[in-house]
């Protein structure tokens, strides 16, 4: 055989197994959980909690946790859904959208949180039914914090020039090139407030507590297991073992777990190679930490 | 006196041999890296699943046997420049069942390298009567 029909036939038969691949994950995928008698979904929530960005890259995309809610909600075998918790928090958006996903569910639901589940994964554990933690995790740490490195003193040390030309006073608060006055700080905390407060008010929604409750242990501190169990922060102290108790005395059944698992495809560690992002137009995103 | 040239012998000559230990190893990764990052890409998040698995399980065994009964090499091959020469697709098939991954299948692997590594050619290959060759040039 010619060398050039050699490379023809090389292309059109990495191409015909490639197709019969996607052909049948796109199969797989549309049937929903047929997993041999898995009847509790467990959906990871490791890393960062982002709106987007790969699942790998310590990041969990609230894109990606969301799909997976919806497709153990539309399983028929899935009774139940586990969220274990890895995760110091991250963005509020990907949080509360999280959370909402979360509340709208009408299939049981318990979080387990393994060595942290702070901040904004806290709110979304929050969210669940029933939440477990170690005794020894890291919890609580109902707050928001924007933080950025500012250069305007540096500038004028090197006598650099910083010209912004706006349209809108407020335009450029929070450019790292110039230092913050007053009134723009009271500004961005006015922001943060807010934030705060809609944390707060979901926390005592989803936790069934007064909003005075909770605003008396939302000032930012973290809370091991044991003291968020005296707050009525979780329901209860243990693991998947005693998550799996819960599911069991709940609905009655045998819990037999199916976790959703995101692996890496070469073209997700290429494009993972750029770290995310988290600044818009020079002020930093919000973070529920 | 130019023996060459007197006898008409090509100054370079091209000689098939049994293919290096190594040469297969490399082509195998090669194939492994390619089936598992492109073709099986797909699959990998559902491999909890009973009936992906043999998904994944059927379309490994088809790759390699019809790349080899097809051209005679996988892509891996092609690049270490290792050759099965022309095969039946009922040789191809012998020669690839030990990297079918369903049991007992992947026991013959063992015996394979037991081959490989005491007569030079793999249990497969005496099996299915071919053989994986390489270029020399001398």
């Amino acid at each position: 055989m010619k060398s050039g029909n050699k490379v023809l036939v090389t292309v059109l038969l990495l191409f015909g197994l490639l197709m019969v691949a996607l052909v049948s994950a796109v199969i797989v995928s549309v049937g929903g959980d047929v997993s041999v008698g898995a009847n509790v979904a467990i959906i990871p929530i490791e890393g960062t909690i982002l709106s987007s960005g790969a699942s790998f890259n310590d990041v969990a995309s609230s894109e990606t946790i969301i799909k997976d809610i919806k497709k153990a909600e539309d399983t028929p075998s899935i009774k139940a859904v586990m969220f274990v918790i890895n995760s110091p928090g991250g963005s509020a958006v990907a949080s509360d959208e999280i959370a909402r996903a979360i509340r709208d569910m009408e299939k049981p639901t318990v979080a387990v949180v393994k060595e942290v589940g702070a901040s904004g994964a806290y709110w979304v554990a929050s969210a669940t039914d029933h939440v477990v933690a170690n005794r020894m995790s890291v919890t609580g740490s109902i707050g928001v914090i924007s933080s950025y490195l500012s250069f305007g003193e540096f500038l004028e040390d090197w006598n650099v020039t910083y010209n912004q030309l706006i349209a809108g006073d407020r335009k450029d608060v929070g450019t790292p090139f110039r230092e913050l006055d007053e009134s723009e700080r009271e500004y961005l905390q006015e922001k943060l407030d807010a934030i705060h407060e809609f944390f707060i008010e979901d926390v005592a929604k989803y936790r069934n507590k007064s909003v005075e409750d909770i605003r008396g242990l939302a000032d930012g501190s973290i809370y091991l297991g044991s003291e968020a169990y005296n707050h009525g922060l979780i329901d209860e102290l243990g693991g998947e073992t005693e998550a799996k108790h819960w599911i069991n005395s709940t609905l009655g059944i045998e819990p037999v777990t199916v976790e959703y698992k995101h692996e890496p495809t070469l073209v997700d560690v290429l494009a993972g190679l750029q770290a995310p992002t988290l600044s818009v137009e020079g002020v930093n995103v919000p973070l529920a930490r | 006196m130019d023996f060459y040239k007197e006898l008409s012998l090509p100054r370079i000559r091209v000689m098939q041999r049994p293919a290096s230990l190594g040469k297969r190893t490399a082509s195998f990764v090669l194939d492994l890296l390619l089936l598992r990052f492109i073709i099986l890409a797909p699959l990998v998040s559902f491999t909890d699943r009973i009936g992906v698995l043999w998904i994944i399980a059927l379309l490994v065994l088809a790759y390699f046997t019809l790349f080899e009964y097809l051209l005679g090499q996988t892509p891996g091959m092609r690049i270490m420049n290792i050759n099965a020469g022309e095969l039946k697709l009922r040789q191809a098939l012998v020669r690839n069942l030990p990297f079918f991954p369903v049991l007992p299948f992947p026991f013959l692997l063992l015996l394979e390298l037991a081959y490989l590594l005491t007569r030079g050619k793999r249990f497969t290959e005496r099996l299915s009567k071919t053989a994986t060759t390489e270029e020399v040039t001398v």
